[in-house]
């Protein structure tokens, strides 16, 4: 079943293969995605929306949009790993955490609360390409781990890559070279977590996961103190490109052509590439057409609140083998490079202040995607009354109900970087959809899947009150998007 | 078919409403504003882009609307266009535009933009429309059209974030990024439309030998026996700025004021020097300089 080549998806070719969260509303995050083996495995991250109160310092949502307990570990966070069978269009849990005693002797903890990766490649000791799995552990539990399966079917840690003690989860797992990389992107403590900080930034490298150690494959923070973290990766032009969260002069982005670790790195670009702060993060890499485009925000979906950065909406920029790059999404300005423009012609997060990241791209046939987080449908539980007056001013404009309806992710795509058309701009009909998480391109078309913490009981206002209700379109879910979608299989 | 439509494209302040409402008193051609039609697919979500928008987007379509449809541009007239466009919300623009060609035929359409230039997607919608449109690149030097429309956008309460330079704090308005953003956005955009389509036209061919630039326009635009035309298109039905209620769909290099030593500063121009609008005291970008340098200026 193979899709006509190079024809774009619009909305109408999407189709909903699983809602709720799986049926469990606490499944908040369709975090990762790889298709492995003909199926396709989605890791959910849970309770999301519950761990943001123990974020420092934590957002001013009143009342808090989901019911959840101040006790975070009365929520059954044990994450899961789906597998979706294309020819008959079932989900199956195929693995869900595993849950031990915490440092504290508190029992039932879980041993992962989400999986913030996945990636399908062959190890120097496996016999076929197998799916490791980046995960995200409770700070009540041991440093996270990455899983490794050969079927699907069975899950197990390899070697425990080398973080300290105060690294919560991982994301990227980065092949290159021989090894593979990834590096911290979460630290919890006594005090609270940050889920997009690590408490070092550093690379490391194995080659070969079953045995041999981690090493580090850069110096700390490039030798940047205030590159904080190593927030994404990825292969480029025979290059491994990484790109760093810096909340004091803003994101870099570096690359090396590997060899002996650690490697010798070049940078790219320094301080937001000209944008400074508002490009604290290069935080989404994805090769398109002979270019590497690189998405670039603010962490907590465009507003800092520790270091009060933002609020400011997503870009898109892309680098050419010899670094120079195009503005391709967001505002002009003179760089060390010329007066760089929106090539598009759009504005951040595609003319959309509340599209905080531009969270995932994916080419898929011939076309790049490209999907946002908006926290538009945060704006009922947000203190807009204290906004500044000109803020205040947009927003009756354009009405905070209609906003908030209209409040879910946007999906764009392009097939030469400059033409964007949305796919669609309100999180496929769902306004709980604040997030298109993750991407799998795969022959039965191309799979999404959301992030929607807006289950299971949301906070809704009834009659002038604010009561807590069942929310039968919170949770993640996850859309297909094909021109001829294959109708299941009944004898299979 | 309609006659093919003509479609004057610029960078802001390069004088496409001038240009406009001179071959909107053609015989055979009929001048609207500029309509910022390809904004979107759809007639409901064009309107609803004019509802949100801060700036005067929608006053032209309306503008055209009620004086064709209604017989003039108060608000009476306005009211009535406002509903008949609502009525065609399920419409896609491109219709919408043969419906309005279909009304003044067998006259031409004209229609200037400076709005589509700066976003090649719409840009590409004006390509899917009308495949035998012929496109005016009007263009004028950096310095006039920067000199002019800094003095304009110094005044403004509200300077659109495509104007303005984001590496300062606060943001500066700098009228080389349009003129940049625009032009080499068109120039790509010509690359893919036969070269019979395009002519490429300077403002300042007007303004130092009026009747030898518009004869030469006129033969590229096929206006047989038409060309005794004025520099004056005062007569245009469209050439001041509309009632209360839509007052836009002109540029303001037409109808704006600005002081005596702004136009002797823009009437003598220059690339190498210091931009009078930044305060940094920088000039313009290498790549501006290099365009414009294509484009004959010095």
């Amino acid at each position: 079943m193979i899709q006509n080549a190079g024809v774009p998806l619009v909305a109408d070719d999407f189709r909903l293969t699983c809602r709720s969260g799986f049926g469990d509303g606490w499944n908040h995050y369709a975090h990762s995605m790889a298709a492995f083996r003909g199926k396709v495995y989605v890791g959910t991250t849970r309770g999301s929306m519950a761990g943001l109160k123990l974020t420092n310092p934590a957002p001013d949502l009143k009342p808090w949009p989901v019911e959840s307990p101040d006790d975070l570990y009365a929520v059954d966070r044990r994450a899961e790993i789906w597998e979706y069978t294309p020819e008959t269009a079932d989900w199956r849990l195929a693995f869900r955490s595993p849950t031990l005693t915490g440092v504290n002797g508190r029992a039932g903890v879980p041993s992962y609360i989400g999986y913030r990766g996945m990636t399908v490649f062959q190890g120097r000791n496996d016999a076929a390409p197998c799916l490791y799995v980046a995960t995200w552990s409770p700070h009540l539990a041991h440093s996270p781990d990455l899983l490794r399966s050969e079927d699907g079917v069975h899950f197990a840690p390899v070697q425990r890559p080398p973080f300290g003690p105060t690294v919560r989860a991982f994301r990227t797992v980065q092949p290159f070279g021989g090894r593979v990389h990834l590096s911290a992107t979460a630290t919890g403590t006594a005090k609270g977590f940050n889920q997009d900080f690590a408490s070092e930034a550093v690379i490391y490298a194995s080659d070969d996961v079953a045995g041999a150690p981690w090493t580090p494959a850069n110096a700390e923070g490039f030798g940047n103190p205030d590159n904080t973290t190593v927030f994404e990766m990825a292969e480029f032009d025979g290059h491994l490109y990484a790109g760093t969260a810096n909340p004091i002069t803003g994101g870099e982005l570096w690359k090396t052509r590997g060899g002996d670790l650690p490697y010798r790195w070049s940078k790219v670009f320094d301080r937001g590439a000209g944008r400074g702060l508002h490009n604290e993060v290069a935080g989404t890499l994805c090769e398109f057409k002979g270019a590497l485009y690189v998405a670039s925000g603010v962490i907590n979906g465009g507003y800092h609140r520790a270091f009060r950065i933002g609020p400011a909406a997503a870009e898109i920029m892309r680098f050419w083998p010899d670094d120079s790059w195009d503005l391709i999404m967001g505002e002009a300005r003179m760089t060390d490079q010329g007066l760089k423009y929106p090539l598009s012609g759009i504005t951040p997060g595609f003319d959309n202040l509340f599209n905080g990241y531009v969270w995932r791209m994916q080419v898929h046939d011939g076309w790049l995607y490209a999907s946002t987080m908006s926290w538009a449908s945060l704006l009922p539980y947000l203190p807009t009354y204290a906004w500044p007056p000109d803020i205040a001013a947009v927003l009756r404009r354009w009405s905070p109900e209609r906003l908030a309806e209209t409040g879910g992710f946007s999906l764009w795509r392009t097939d030469d970087g400059i033409h964007w058309e949305p796919v669609t701009r309100d999180g496929f009909g769902n306004k709980f959809n604040w997030g298109g998480r993750t991407f799998a391109s795969t022959p039965h078309g191309l799979f999404i899947g959301t992030a929607n913490p807006f289950g299971p009981r949301l906070a809704m206002r009834r009659d002038g009150e604010w009561q807590y209700a069942f929310n039968p379109r919170g949770g993640c879910e996850i859309w297909l998007g094909s021109k001829q979608h294959h109708e299941p299989d009944a004898a299979a | 078919m309609t006659p093919a439509p003509i479609v004057i494209v610029a960078a802001p302040f390069s004088g496409s409403s001038w240009l406009a409402g001179v071959l909107g008193t053609q015989h055979g051609l009929y001048a609207v504003p500029q309509l910022c039609a390809f904004m979107a697919d759809r007639v409901d979500e064009l309107l609803q882009i004019f509802a949100l928008s801060q700036d005067e987007h929608g006053d032209a379509l309306h503008r055209a609307v009620a004086e064709l449809y209604f017989g003039g541009q108060q608000s009476a007239h306005l009211e009535e266009a406002q509903a008949w466009l609502a009525a065609r919300g399920e419409l896609r623009v491109g219709e919408l535009l043969d419906e309005l060609a279909a009304k003044i035929a067998p006259r031409r359409l004209v229609i200037p933009e400076t709005e589509a230039p700066l976003r090649p997607i719409q840009l590409r919608r004006m390509r899917q429309w009308r495949a035998d449109t012929q496109f005016i690149h009007l263009h004028r030097h950096p310095w006039t059209q920067g000199c002019r429309f800094a003095a304009w956008l110094q005044d403004r309460l509200f300077v659109p974030i495509d104007y303005r330079d984001y590496s300062r704090y606060p943001p500066l308005p700098d009228p080389q990024i349009p003129w940049l953003r625009a032009n080499e956005t068109l120039d790509r955009f010509f690359a893919e439309v036969p070269e019979a389509n395009v002519m490429r036209v300077a403002s300042e061919d007007f303004d130092r030998d009026f009747d030898a630039a518009f004869a030469r326009l006129a033969g590229y635009l096929r206006l047989d026996g038409e060309t005794a035309a004025s520099r004056d298109p005062s007569t245009w039905v469209y050439a001041a700025r509309g009632p209360r209620e839509a007052p836009g769909g002109l540029e303001a290099d037409v109808w704006a004021p600005w002081p005596d030593d702004v136009e002797r500063l823009a009437l003598a121009p220059q690339l190498e020097a210091p931009l009078p609008w930044r305060p940094d005291g920088r000039g313009f970008d290498a790549a501006v300089i290099a365009l414009a340098q294509r484009y004959g200026y010095r």
